[in-house]
């Protein structure tokens, strides 16, 4: 395949300035086991395609085909070309990629227990332990959803450069979801766990507990109280503290909206944006978690990338294009869904660092606030610099201790006055929950990780429905 | 092997029941960033995937390899899970549906058929000089245009064979406006079956004039007042809070409000929520559903009142009816599952000015970071993105900054809705007015 690869490259008509090609071969199982009943289980018979990117008078034409003959592949290398060519009439200012490594490299991942090799039989009975312990756990569990996926890609990456990659990423999830009732109250609650891991995930993980754990947390939530409404001081644990890094302060430091001036963090690197406590971190090559990833889909090598270190903006994270257009090297924040989807910088692991308190020297200084624990969703705002953060719950604070719980709720506010209120992280920091993260206009997804250490901010909105 | 080469191999397989879903799409998508055109992107992929039923048991793969040996992979595989699998013990039947021959309905407009990319790079351009006539200093930093092009193909051992496909035109612009350090977006986002109601130089004015109009917003405060949603806005909640309850495999999964509350009132007598996949050229609509079983016209909620529970092939199973046609199929790699096709919200008789003269006094939301609703809770907290002022029933200024909470459960018993409706991505939603809405502020 790759010499096809190869030759499908050497077929685009010169004047380009810089192309290369990505082929991936996906394949994955998945199980969902919903009150007791097998609700959906799939194993994929393979998914592969192929991408090319062309970059010709300073602008990018894609082409992707799951056709890999010979003669198709290279009729579709042309096609890119063709496409970077009438790009570049009407484009106005030029793409300029930054000068990396030339890179001849494999990665093959060492896996023990294959999930695509597993009897189907054995991971709807292992997902059925998960749903089963959240189910049985009390009478007001109506529904336990528990899911598995198992996922395998192999890659390889070519450019006109000579760089030559091949590696696999394997990554496993399983979670369960519940909805209890009562009275007439419904509420929900999640738990999951992912890693770039193989299927031995499922021995390394007291899967019983964690059932268990989400049925508790659901059923106490049915006597929740509405959160209050205005602005407190609130501490998140580790995965709200994880939504807040990606959602508050991620997205606007990713390169390509720092260059198309659509973000708040332009014009701030070298600056102060948050207090003494903020560090944060993007960390592709964090290994185990959801968002590792050994090259980005340019064939950059991931690593850990200080974006924020005491408070200083220190470093964006670019593609090529943008490290080019702002005159540094790419940080390995290249991604792309699959060979379907453009590339664009993206997040990998990105979470607040350490620092030196504990979760109940956080709590304890906080007269009326909240504490935040389990994530809903998140959205950013890179041009006006707001944010908001949704919980599924958490606890009232008042005078250090966690009182009451509380329901649904919503954390916002604007990121850089947000920053300099961070006052305290705690010394643990986890980080082995995950998800997708979507971008662009269509949400093109690319796995990542939600954690960090539990952190205390001094002042946001809380808005309770 | 053919596609449906395969059909006839699944046919001789010793199964119950079995079934083909094929979908082979393509799609050309032109990006704009910075006012510059580019990349342009062209993209293909067909598959297939094969669902197979025996003795209580259900196997699904799927792939993209249609070469004989990577069809015939696929299918081994399918049979594969199929024999690993847990019977399913709530079946009271076959769980892949008869099907049948789903009367047409135009979903796939001629003008796509010879489209180029350098049709979609000239609509960009209008766009783009659009905005930039109705707001000369805007940029525009993010803005997409993508044609696709999709067709399906549906085939079960009981003989049902259907072929399908729709096409569609997604737009979504994002200009900024900047002065004296503040920055401000104007977005217009939705997607269209058909060319023609595309309107470049539309989209580009109205996105322009929002992120003009947005610089001189006002922060908001933590108050209490009535709100008036913009389609857009409220989609989600009558997917969030009605279609979600209503569908069969909520009902059995025990997740549903809805249990037991068929002919009952449920909502607001103002609401009427219609399943209509039998709309021309709206996105979501076909001819069968994802497995083939032809669709109809059915009022979910008609005033306040459960009508119709929707059923797809298992979930019919197991209460031992017909499907209803609402097995929802978006790719060849998911097996689906029970869900909507699109829906038309009816119930209100005043128009959007005569809404907002009843309000009086209050706001107009019409974009949040996050539009949506927990259908369990009914938690509402979405983040204003663009909102107004309306004192007297007049839009007076723009505002910003604040989140909404509120509870669905008590917005749809006592919302008022406009009669006119916003096309939200095929669906037909109205402007809703929610009353005593809480707003978190810092102002």
């Amino acid at each position: 395949m790759i010499d096809k690869l190869v030759k499908a490259l050497d077929s685009i008509p010169i004047g380009y300035s810089f192309a290369d090609v990505r082929m991936e071969f996906t394949k994955g199982t998945s199980v969902t086991v919903s009150n007791g009943v097998v609700d959906q289980i799939a194993r994929g018979g393979g998914r592969r395609g192929v991408i090319f990117r062309v970059l010709y008078g300073g602008a990018w034409g894609y082409s992707s085909t799951t056709e890999l003959s010979e003669e198709n592949l290279r009729a579709s290398a042309v096609k890119a070309f063709e496409h970077a060519r009438a790009a570049s009439i009407v484009a106005g200012s030029k793409v300029q990629l930054s000068e990396e490594k030339v890179l001849s490299l494999t990665r093959k991942q060492r896996v023990s227990v294959d999930g695509n090799e597993v009897d189907v039989g054995v991971i709807v009975a292992d997902t059925s332990v998960l749903e089963k312990a959240a189910r049985q756990f009390s009478k007001l569990i109506k529904n336990a959803n528990a899911s598995t996926s198992y996922g395998y890609k192999h890659v390889i990456y070519l450019n006109s450069e000579g760089s030559r990659m091949e590696w696999d990423e394997v990554r496993t999830s399983m979670s369960v979801g519940v909805v209890a009732a009562s009275e007439g109250r419904m509420q929900s609650w999640y738990e999951a766990r992912s890693g770039f891991k193989d299927y031995s995930m499922f021995n390394n993980v007291n899967v019983e507990a964690l059932g268990t754990r989400c049925a508790e947390n659901c059923v106490e939530m049915l006597d929740a109280v509405k959160a209050p409404t205005g602005s407190f001081d609130v501490v998140l644990n580790d995965e709200m503290g994880g939504l807040l890094a990606h959602e508050c302060f991620g997205h606007a430091c990713e390169g390509d909206d720092v260059v198309k001036g659509r973000s708040f963090l332009k014009g701030l690197l070298n600056k102060r944006i948050g207090s003494e406590c903020v560090t944060i971190v993007d960390d592709g090559s964090y290994a185990g978690c959801n968002g590792y990833i050994p090259f980005d889909s340019e064939g950059v090598e991931s690593k850990r990338n200080v974006l924020v270190d005491r408070g200083i903006l220190v470093s964006y994270m670019h593609s090529r294009e943008t490290a080019g257009a702002m005159g540094v090297s790419s940080t390995g924040n290249a991604r792309a869904q699959d060979f379907t989807r453009r590339v664009y910088v993206r997040m990998t692991n990105t979470f607040f660092d350490k620092g030196d308190s504990t979760l109940e020297e956080l709590t304890a200084d906080v007269k009326y606030g909240v504490y935040a624990v389990k994530p809903s969703q998140g959205m950013e705002d890179p041009v006006g610099g707001s944010f908001h953060v949704e919980a599924y719950g958490g606890w009232l604070i008042e005078n250090g201790e966690t009182t009451k719980r509380i329901r649904n709720f919503t954390l916002s506010g604007h990121t850089l006055e947000i920053l300099k209120r961070v006052d305290g992280c705690s010394r643990a920091l986890e980080v082995d929950s995950g998800g997708r993260c979507g971008k662009g206009d269509e949400d093109d997804y690319v796995p990542v990780s939600l954690g960090g250490p539990d952190l205390r901010v001094r002042g946001m909105i809380v808005g309770g429905g | 092997m053919k596609v449906d080469q395969l059909a006839a191999k699944l046919s001789r397989l010793n199964v119950e029941a079995a079934e083909v879903f094929n979908s082979d799409e393509s799609f050309m998508k032109v990006y704009v960033e910075n006012d510059r055109i580019q990349p342009i992107m062209e993209v293909s992929e067909a598959g297939v995937g094969v669902r197979t039923y025996k003795d209580g048991k259900t196997g699904f793969s799927a792939t993209n390899n249609l070469t004989e040996e990577g069809l015939e992979r696929c299918v081994e595989t399918a049979l594969s899970v199929m024999r690993s699998s847990r019977v399913d013990e709530e079946l009271r039947r076959c769980p892949i549906p008869l099907g049948g021959k789903g009367e047409e309905v135009e979903t796939s407009d001629k003008g796509f058929e010879d489209l180029e990319s350098r049709d979609l790079v000239a609509l960009c351009r209008r766009v783009v000089e659009a905005v930039k006539e109705a707001v000369p200093e805007s940029i525009v930093q993010f803005g997409s245009l993508k044609a696709v092009k999709t067709k399906n193909l549906y085939m079960n051992t009981f003989g049902s064979y259907n072929e399908g496909g729709f096409t569609a035109l997604k737009y979504n612009f994002k200009p900024q406006v900047s002065s004296e350090g503040k920055q401000s977006e104007g977005i217009e986002q939705n997607a269209v079956c058909k060319l023609s109601e595309f309107n470049p130089e539309d989209v580009g004015r109205r996105a322009a004039l929002k992120a003009k109009e947005m610089l001189r917003a006002r922060v908001l405060k933590t108050l209490e007042a009535d709100w008036v949603i913009a389609p857009d806005e409220c989609e989600p909640y009558f997917y969030s809070g009605v279609v979600y309850h209503a569908l069969s495999s909520n009902m059995h999964r025990k997740r549903s409000k809805f249990i037991d509350k068929l002919g009952l009132k449920v909502a607001s007598e103002k609401i009427t929520v219609v399943e209509d996949p039998r709309k021309p050229y709206r996105l979501g609509s076909c001819a069968v559903d994802g497995e083939g079983t032809p669709t109809t016209v059915k009022t979910v909620l008609d005033k306040g009142v459960l009508k119709t529970v929707l059923y797809n092939g298992r979930e019919a199973a197991v209460d031992n009816v017909d499907s209803t046609g609402n097995h929802v199929r978006s790719h060849y790699g998911s097996p689906g599952g029970n869900g909507v096709h699109r829906i038309t919200v009816l119930g209100g008789d005043m128009s959007l000015p005569e809404l907002l003269q009843d309000m009086g006094d209050g706001y107009m939301l019409i974009k949040s970071a996050a539009a949506g609703a927990d259908p369990y809770t009914g938690a509402v907290n979405v983040d204003v993105r663009e909102a107004y002022r309306v004192e007297r029933g007049e839009v007076k200024y723009p505002v910003r900054k604040g989140v909404l909470t509120a509870n669905l459960n008590e917005i749809l018993q006592t919302l008022e809705m406009t009669k006119e409706t916003g096309n939200v991505y095929g669906s037909d939603i109205p402007w809703i007015l929610a009353k005593a809405v809480h707003v978190a502020a810092e102002g």
